[in-house]
């Protein structure tokens, strides 16, 4: 039974490769054959999840990099309760995006080439999430990398979206880059132990029985951090947080398929998945906590003054995958890991009701939104709950994870992430609900002044001719610039969504609502499921009850000045502007760069001329001089020649006849 | 040592000659002069074959080799001052000169 | 030593000497006639020399084709290329320098070889008249060389008359 899981993630293959090679000049086929892909990996991988629940387990591989003569790493996949649970989440929402997507994207010139990217995504995310050995989460690592690229930049013609998915791709490639050496860091100890090995399973029994440390625990805890350098990177954590924000030029299914709930969740994942080897080197454990913690607070400040409604997610996203981090290098597998499950659906949820927001009325931007709580009342309830949610607001499941994430941190010991992390707990309410209020209550002023058509349809109006006009060989599929059928011009009523777009966000609301109970069910509970052994639910009054009176002050603040408009926002200008700008971090990182590469280039540039050129040009050079010094030998004068001749008769005598008389050279 | 004047004083003598040959042929600058030291070098040459013929033993058949030897040089020689000399008049005509420093149209 | 010897040994320095003055002379003259004439002397004292080392016929011979015809040929050669005087004669000091260390290298390595060598001496130095020898040599032993020393005197000539043709 658990051996399905192999088919789970082959289908979004089979479907990606049908639509790349076959389909792309057909958008509704498309669409069908990557949905009923991710459908039927919906349903194995509920198959999946019960037998692994009934105790199974199965870890499947094959010889794939052969490194010595018997020796060959293995490309295989390890179905556990880990997996199984993340295959279910993953399934989940991918396939509640994909429908969802048949509404936002229609009329798209680029559906079917996103429909295929998508499986693809699928596909790696569910390779990713299933693999047993570092190499083979490395490769699938990439490949959602490659996806998040193609997908932020599915309107490519668009110079920002270009510019983003760029970024993003480039920033994490610096933690990979970490996440790489680590990798070998781990290959080489182990292989100097005798067994070299990237295996899960393997590294956490020699983490276990120590035989890690043979070489110091200096070096595991190198190795460790190194492996945590990617997931700083895909889970955008400081200092690699930059491209996240960025990201929101993709499509919003994209952004809450990828950069909500599944793929920033790798990084967790990968922490997850190392624990054991995480949990001997304390050190280690610490950074993560600390990045962790610090990183949610962070992000938290930057989506106070964020007025893109999807920036205000992406950094809550940013804020709460520090929260993960936290949980983990708290020392709490089970409270990272059960912080991962909930946020992937509240935060897919908010997701999708944005773009819901935005695919009414064509505008991303807080501050042209209100009163739209009157024309589209299922968002308003879905993206309220799921604010809460987020919030920490019980019965919600963003409580319960939340909770057990702030009782491991204050258990740890480290008060002033602790700190940290109860000032996010209101600074999370605050912004997200500000968001809200900013969305659904006040006047409808109409939108956008413009007389344009909605961005959306703009965008893909002027990316449809550029792409007619200059990129024959994209596969436009048969799109023109039609606006499709959610847009609606400024100055209309807005109106809720389709249904193919709603019924996903009323789907997501169950989850949202009640996946915290997991962790109340005793021998069944999430922590149960995970470690394998029953672990009470580790409530904690106090620290609960003060994170509910944070997040109802946050909440009662954002309603005080953007709900009821009762009072003036607090403005301090520098720090507004602080805040504003990200802290600066992209120019820092900027000039940086420049400085770097500009200076390394310049050191190149002066090395090929001088050196490379040097030689070459010597070797020129030398040839003509000596050329010109050999000329002086043919004077055409025979009494030289008979000069020189004479001269090498008497070098000759002197080696055949004088030397041997006195004596020198062999006898 | 200097005497009785034995075979080593002609072909110290003989050596003497050559070397003197060579130096003329090396630092003359007329053709014709060129020439003739290099007549000079075949006499000290030829002055080394005849001794040799004189005090060596020598197979039996062959004692005078040495000055038939010479003989020959001098036939050589003849031959060769007669071409030698046909070629320098002959540059003459063209070059109006018989420096050999100034015929260098092989130079370079 | 006998008187022979001092007698045979004086006239060798003699000899010696006068050859070795006009050979000297040759290369250090000047002047073309000059040193054409000193040659002749060198070549006569060359002929004495043969003399002393009981080479009658080729004493001769030396004589004869040597002094009687080359150096006459040389001596036209240098009537019909007549230098303009003020050209210098000698190569300049480098080259004159190079020349002399060339020279005088080999002749003192050459002379240390030769008297270094155990030469096989035999206990009679030859002490004929050789003519009679020489003739039969000539078309005996030596009949090859004889013949070829012809063509290569015709080929000479016949060398020697094209290239200093008149055009």
């Amino acid at each position: 039974m658990a051996s399905l899981a192999w088919v789970v993630f082959a289908l979004p293959a089979i479907a990606f490769l049908l639509i790349g090679l076959v389909t792309l000049s057909n958008p509704r086929l498309s669409s069908l054959i990557s949905i009923l892909a991710v459908a039927g990996s919906w349903v194995l991988a509920l198959v999946v999840f019960a037998a692994v629940a009934g105790g199974a387990r199965l870890e499947q591989g094959f010889p794939w990099l052969s490194i010595g003569p018997d020796a060959a790493l293995p490309f295989g996949i390890r179905v556990d309760s880990l997996s199984a649970m993340m295959l279910v989440v993953v399934t989940t929402v991918s396939l509640l995006i994909q429908v969802y997507s048949l509404g936002y994207m229609a009329g798209d010139p680029g559906f079917a080439r996103y429909y295929c990217f998508l499986s693809l995504f699928t596909f790696s995310m569910l390779g990713l999430v299933l693999a047993a050995n570092l190499l083979t989460i490395f490769i699938f690592w990439e490949g959602v990398g490659v996806c998040s690229y193609l997908l932020i930049g599915h309107w490519f013609a668009k110079p920002e979206a270009a510019e983003a998915a760029k970024k993003a791709f480039v920033t994490t490639r610096f933690g990979d880059f970490g996440f790489l050496i680590g990798i070998l860091l781990l290959f080489t100890i182990t292989a100097r132990l005798g067994e070299p090995t990237l295996d899960f399973a393997r590294l956490a029994e020699l983490a276990e029985n120590g035989q890690l440390m043979t070489f110091g625990s200096g070096l595991v805890t190198v190795a460790a951090v190194l492996l945590f350098c990617g997931a700083i990177g895909k889970s955008a954590q400081f200092p690699l947080h930059v491209w996240l924000p960025d990201a929101m030029e993709g499509p919003t299914p994209v952004s809450a398929l990828i950069h909500a709930a599944t793929m920033v969740a790798a990084g967790v994942y990968l922490v997850a998945r190392a624990f054991p080897l995480f949990e001997t080197v304390p050190t280690a454990l610490t950074v993560v906590a600390i990045i962790g913690g610090f990183t949610a607070i962070f992000a938290a400040t930057m989506g106070l003054v964020a007025n893109d409604i999807k920036r205000v997610m992406a950094y809550s996203t940013v804020s709460q995958l520090g929260y993960m981090m936290l949980g983990l290098g708290s020392g709490a597998l089970v409270a990272g890991t059960f912080h991962l499950f909930t946020h992937a659906f509240f935060k897919a949820l908010l997701f999708l009701t944005a773009g819901s927001v935005i695919h009414a009325i064509g505008t991303q931007d807080l501050r042209e939104m209100g009163g739209l709580r009157r024309y589209m009342p299922i968002t308003f309830a879905t993206m309220g709950f799921a604010g809460a949610a987020l919030a920490g607001i019980p019965p919600l499941s963003g409580f319960w994870s939340k909770d057990e994430v702030l009782a491991a941190a204050y258990s740890s010991g480290n008060w002033v992430l602790f700190l940290f992390a109860m000032i996010t707990v209101f600074l999370t309410a605050f912004y997200m609900f500000r968001a809200w209020f900013m969305t659904f209550f006040g006047e409808w002023r109409g939108g956008r002044q413009e007389s344009s058509i909605d961005v959306h349809a703009a965008d893909a109006a002027r990316i449809a001719q550029d792409v007619h006009g200059t990129h024959g060989a994209v596969h436009a599929a048969g799109g023109h610039a039609a606006p499709h059928g959610g847009a609606h011009a400024p100055g209309s009523t807005p109106h809720e969504s389709p249904a193919v777009m709603s019924i996903p966000l009323l789907i997501l609301l169950v989850p949202t609502l009640v996946s915290g109970f997991w962790a109340l069910l005793g021998p069944a509970s999430f922590a149960a499921f995970i470690e394998g052994k029953p672990e009470p639910f580790r409530f904690d009054p106090v620290v609960g009850g003060l994170s509910i009176v944070l997040a109802v002050l946050g909440i009662g603040l954002a309603y005080l000045i953007y709900g009821a408009r009762a009072m003036r926002p607090i403005s301090v200008q520098p720090l507004y502007e602080l805040l504003a700008h990200k802290y600066w971090i992209d120019e820092i990182y900027n000039k940086i760069m420049d400085v770097v590469i500009l200076a390394g280039a310049q050191l190149v540039f002066l090395f090929d001329l001088r050196v490379i050129d040097g030689i070459v040009d010597g070797i020129g050079r030398l040839a003509v001089g000596i050329g010109y010094t050999v000329r002086t030998l043919q004077s055409g004068r025979v009494q030289a020649y008979a000069m020189v001749v004479f001269g090498g008769l008497l070098v000759i005598m002197v080696f055949t006849t004088l030397l041997p008389l006195l004596g020198v050279g062999t006898r | 040592m200097l005497l009785p004047v034995g075979p080593i004083h002609y072909l110290i003598f003989a050596t003497l000659l050559f070397a003197i040959g060579m130096y003329g042929a090396l630092a003359r600058r007329n053709a014709v002069a060129v020439l003739l030291s290099i007549e000079l070098m075949f006499n000290g040459a030829a002055i080394l074959f005849v001794t040799f013929a004189r005090y060596l033993q020598i197979v039996q058949g062959f004692e005078l080799a040495g000055q038939l030897f010479a003989i020959f040089i001098i036939t050589v020689a003849a031959a060769d001052a007669a071409v030698g000399l046909a070629i320098v008049v002959a540059v003459y005509r063209l070059r109006h000169t018989v420096q050999v420093d100034q015929i260098d149209l092989m130079k370079g | 030593m006998s008187s022979f010897d001092v007698f045979y040994g004086l006239a060798f320095y003699l000899f010696a000497i006068l050859t070795l003055v006009g050979a000297f002379g040759m290369v250090l003259t000047r002047n073309m006639v000059r040193s054409a004439l000193l040659l002749v002397l060198a070549l006569g004292g060359v002929a004495t020399i043969y003399l002393l080392l009981s080479a009658d016929f080729l004493a001769i011979v030396q004589l004869l084709v040597y002094v009687g015809a080359i150096m006459v040929l040389m001596l036209f050669a240098i009537m019909l290329t007549p230098n303009q005087v003020d050209l210098p004669a000698l190569a300049e000091r480098g080259q004159r320098l190079l020349a002399l260390v060339v020279a005088i290298g080999f002749f003192i390595i050459a002379t240390a070889t030769v008297v270094t060598t155990s030469w096989k001496w035999s206990s009679e130095p030859l002490n004929t008249t050789t003519t009679l020898q020489i003739g039969q040599q000539l078309l005996g032993n030596f009949v090859l060389p004889f013949e070829i020393a012809s063509v290569l005197l015709t080929a000479a000539m016949i060398g020697a008359i094209i290239i200093a043709q008149e055009e």
